[in-house]
């Protein structure tokens, strides 16, 4: 299993954000594809499959939470770790989430680390998730 | 590190929140008290317009403020006593004793609310309670009688709990929603909207595009609450099956209109008590389902949002919709979804750099410090020069004495020193007081990422330059109320939407630009938005409406004056309101508070191209240094700049010429104006009459003026803050100030004394 088969889908409206999760699990050995719109995240589910979705809720038209009941209806996705990221005072956002079938939740604002140590939590003791994932992204050597 | 920040936004929230709940309670205890004087006979209780508009202000920053900070449950609560309040206003309601029973009601759930916050932080202010809904209903309920009676007549017991009122909405849907949507989903059933469900399918390839368009058609007649996406279609692998929720006062036919050629199908989402009436009309619409395992009648059935046995309701309720051809993709892909992104970038890029090495290098290297111990430091420093005094008192004394001449000049040295170290010290405390401006700037940031989030149609650009600008904590906490009140006025009612803009060749993106620099011991802070203008027509039209100016004073207005309009209260260009602006509120209170700073807002607009607002503010000017004195027990603030100097005097030593009192100082005649007499005060029955005193020197150009005064307590440094409205018209304060515990005086205006005082100096003379 080579480093770039861990691959992770990173969707948030906000181009910040985006990219300080891309660079985070890029360090981490991830493939990280980007959507910038729920719209664009529905776009490349069909297409292509993923060891982890990360994405936020509060996005315009199709929200994170929207997103999560989509993932875990495909049957493509119904197993793909799914990390979402909630806003400081919604809680009730984050609830839902979690009770759509989010595996974990982060509140923003967070550091690159808490994401880091969440997303190897995830992926080792995520259920449903596929043997070769639950492995932590092999280092280099 | 996320928790401190959200410790200090919640500290943020909870002084400022509380601030503004103790200013409502004032306003209602005022009006309470207003009642009371009031005949019982006369029906309505009297309405003192000024106490309801800054009761309604209260609110409406509290709506603001519990809005930007997440705590959901207060701004439910605002935005509906806001209508109350509003009502009251417009004289739509009257303020019966039941009614201001309500309004006391409510600083009790503002109170449980910040307590809540206080305790378990701010996320558990976002959650709505039975209490504040159960609260919030009877707030409706007073606003709008009307309303009230009908409620009564249809509400079911089973329905009356339901925050959707009698809609029946499938809970899987809700399920999806974000707070916020779900939000807006029980404020259009509150606003006796009807709900529909627009679905069909859309091609995957020009999803954004479609999406575009159809908002675009739908904006004019509703709300788009949420939009749910279902999966691919199961015919065509090229569509998706969508469907949105949509809000609107208009009829199933109004909003099959707007949606005109599009592939998207409108279903009425029936009221319990119409389900039977509402169905076939709604059904009727759709001619195939294509659940394989489901009747169509079922399926029929399960159209409106009522919550379906089946395993995905979704999926059983949505229908293949029409071709998957569209009308042309108007907007570019950039369109809603990326617009909102855009724009935002800006607020995130904060965040951003919050999240890493600026908020480590900011808890490392700074303290956070109470101001209050600032100001206690401050007082001691104000204490420390009276001292000073007093030593060069005793030094002076020692001068006279030739035998300890050596001593003296010694001393004088040693004085000299410690001036200039207790210059060092007060400025220095100074110095610690101000806080660059950027901390109300990262606010506005937020205000601006989060509306443009919301507002679908428009893209903000906000570039802040001169964000170090230092002024006074205190200033700097009165300013961004009002600065927030000019940027949500600028997102709201200046930027146009993409379309707008275009038409007018302006760039996709609206522009919101904040400068702030120092001028000599001025700071001049900018705020320009590239947006509307202000249609200076219109708002002389509405001041001329609403009896504010008279139609021949509207007609010799210059142009300035008609900008200058929309610092009068309650002269919105907007009759709606919504979420993040008011009806009315906002330049009149931004105009009072800049005022109340000593600063000055201009504003200057050309309409089509935008509008710069331009406040001048003083750096430190909110404090001055005052000699605190008491006289016929009242305790009072003369500032020292005025004063050369004070002395001790038997009454016995006053003498009259010409029936006006006089001192001889160095023999020159001193004018004396008794501040007792002057501001009429009384003294207790039971208290004699001063026999000494003392006598503050004031001088004023060329002439010197004593007022007479029962004691001195001190120097201080105070900041001056504005009078209320009723107080204002006396001649001789110039404002009131806090002394510290619990103490406040009135800072006399030693020119106005003087002009009271020295026409009848000037016959003495």
């Amino acid at each position: 299993m080579t480093v770039s088969s861990v691959r992770a889908l990173v969707v948030d409206d906000s181009a910040t954000i985006r990219t300080f999760v891309k660079n985070a699990l890029e360090h981490q050995g991830f493939e990280v594809t980007e959507a910038k719109s729920g719209f664009e995240a529905l776009k490349i589910l069909p297409k292509e499959r993923f060891n982890l979705i990360v994405t936020d809720v509060n996005m315009p038209d199709i929200n994170g939470l929207e997103l999560v009941k989509y993932v875990r209806k495909e049957e493509a996705h119904r197993g793909t770790p799914l990390v979402i990221i909630s806003t400081d005072g919604r809680e009730r956002d984050r609830d839902r989430g979690m009770q759509l079938g989010a595996t974990a939740y982060l509140v923003k604002p967070f550091k690159a680390e808490d994401l880091v140590a969440l997303v190897r939590r995830v992926l080792e003791k995520g259920v449903n998730v596929a043997p070769q994932m639950v492995q932590p992204a092999p280092k280099r050597g | 590190m996320a928790e401190q920040g959200s410790d200090k936004l919640r500290e943020e929230f909870l002084s400022e929140a509380q601030e503004i709940v103790e200013q409502f309670n004032r306003d209602l205890l005022a009006m309470n008290n207003a009642s009371q004087r009031h005949d019982p006979m006369g029906g309505g209780l009297p309405v003192e317009p000024d106490l309801i508009n800054s009761a309604f202000r209260a609110v409406h920053s509290l709506k603001g403020l519990s809005g930007l900070s997440g705590v959901d449950r207060m701004m439910h609560l605002s935005h509906d006593l806001e209508n109350l309040l509003d009502a009251l206003r417009m004289g739509k309601v009257q303020l019966t004793p039941s009614v201001l029973d309500l309004l006391f009601e409510s600083i009790d759930h503002y109170q449980a609310i910040c307590a809540d916050v206080a305790a378990h932080g701010l996320a558990s202010g976002a959650v709505s309670s039975r209490a504040v809904d159960d609260f919030i209903r009877r707030v409706n309920i007073a606003a709008d009688p009307e309303a009230a009676r009908k409620a009564a007549m249809t509400a079911a017991p089973s329905v009356s709990d339901s925050p959707y009122g009698d809609f029946e909405i499938d809970a899987a849907l809700i399920a999806g929603l974000t707070e916020y949507e779900e939000h807006r989903l029980k404020e259009n059933i509150r606003q006796s909207r009807n709900l529909f469900r627009i679905i069909g399918s859309v091609p995957f390839a020009s999803l954004e595009d479609e999406f575009v368009n159809i908002r675009e058609s739908l904006k004019p007649v509703g709300e788009v609450i949420a939009v749910v996406p279902a999966g691919l279609s199961s015919t065509n692998p090229e569509l998706m099956d969508v469907e949105l929720i949509f809000g609107s006062g208009q009829s199933l036919n109004g909003v099959a209109a707007a949606l005109g050629a599009s592939p998207l199908h409108v279903v009425q989402v029936p009221r319990r008590s119409q389900a039977a009436a509402m169905a076939p009309e709604a059904t009727g619409r759709f001619e195939v389902g294509r659940n394989p395992g489901v009747p169509a009648s079922s399926q029929e059935k399960s159209l409106p949002m009522i919550p379906v046995p089946a395993a995905d309701p979704l999926h059983s309720t949505l229908l293949g919709g029409g071709s998957g051809g569209s009308g042309g993709s108007r907007g570019s892909i950039g369109g809603s979804i990326g617009g909102g992104g855009e724009g935002g970038e800006g607020g995130d890029e904060g965040g951003g750099r919050s999240l890493t090495s600026q908020s480590q290098k900011n808890f490392t290297q700074t303290v956070r410090v109470d101001i209050r111990k600032l100001d206690h430091l401050m007082n001691i420093v104000g204490e420390l020069a009276l001292v000073r005094s007093g030593i060069q008192g005793v030094f002076d004394d020692l001068r006279r004495d030739r035998v300890h001449a050596e001593l003296a000049r010694k001393l004088q040295d040693e004085l000299r020193r410690l001036n200039r170290k207790l210059e060092d010290l007060q400025r220095g405390i100074q110095e610690v007081r101000m806080v660059p401006l950027s901390q109300v700037f990262d606010k506005l940031h937020r205000v601006v990422r989060q509306m443009s989030r919301e507002s679908e149609r428009k893209e903000i650009q906000f570039v802040v330059t001169g964000g170090d600008t230092k002024l006074d904590k205190l200033m700097i906490e009165e300013l961004s109320e009002p600065m927030m009140h000019i940027i949500r006025n600028a997102i709201d009612h200046g930027i146009e939407d993409r379309d707008t803009r275009r038409s007018r060749g302006k760039p996709d993106h609206g522009t919101i630009a904040i400068s702030a620099e120092q001028r000599g011991n001025k700071v001049v802070i900018e705020v320009f938005d590239d947006g509307n203008g202000i249609d200076t027509k219109t708002l002389v039209q509405r001041a001329v409406s609403k009896g504010v100016i008279s139609e021949e004073a509207s007609r010799s207005m210059s142009r300035d004056e008609q900008i200058n309009l929309i610092f009068l209260p309650g002269l919105s260009t907007r009759a709606v309101a919504d979420q993040n602006s008011g009806r009315g509120v906002g330049m009149d209170v931004v105009k009072t508070k800049i005022t109340r700073m000593d600063g000055t807002i201009n504003s200057y607009t050309e309409l089509g191209q935008g509008t710069r607002f331009t406040i001048t503010l003083p750096t430190t000017l909110a404090i001055i240094k005052a000699l605190v004195i008491r006289t016929a027990g009242r305790t009072y603030a003369i500032p020292l700049n005025s004063v050369t100097e004070s002395l001790m005097i038997g009454y016995d030593q006053i003498k009259t010429v010409e029936r006006r009192e006089v001192y001889i100082l160095r023999n020159r005649t001193l004018p004396l104006v008794r501040l007792d007499e002057m501001f009429s005060l009384s003294r207790p029955a039971d208290q004699p009459e001063p026999t000494q005193g003392y006598i503050v020197v004031v001088k004023l150009a060329a002439q010197q003026l004593g007022l007479l005064v029962d004691d001195l307590v001190g120097q201080q440094d105070i900041v001056i803050k504005s009078l209320g409205r009723a107080l204002k018209g006396i001649p001789g304060i110039a404002g009131a100030t806090e002394l510290g515990g619990q103490q406040t005086a009135l800072v006399l205006d030693v020119r106005a004394v003087a002009r009271e005082a020295m026409p009848r100096a000037g016959e003495a003379a």
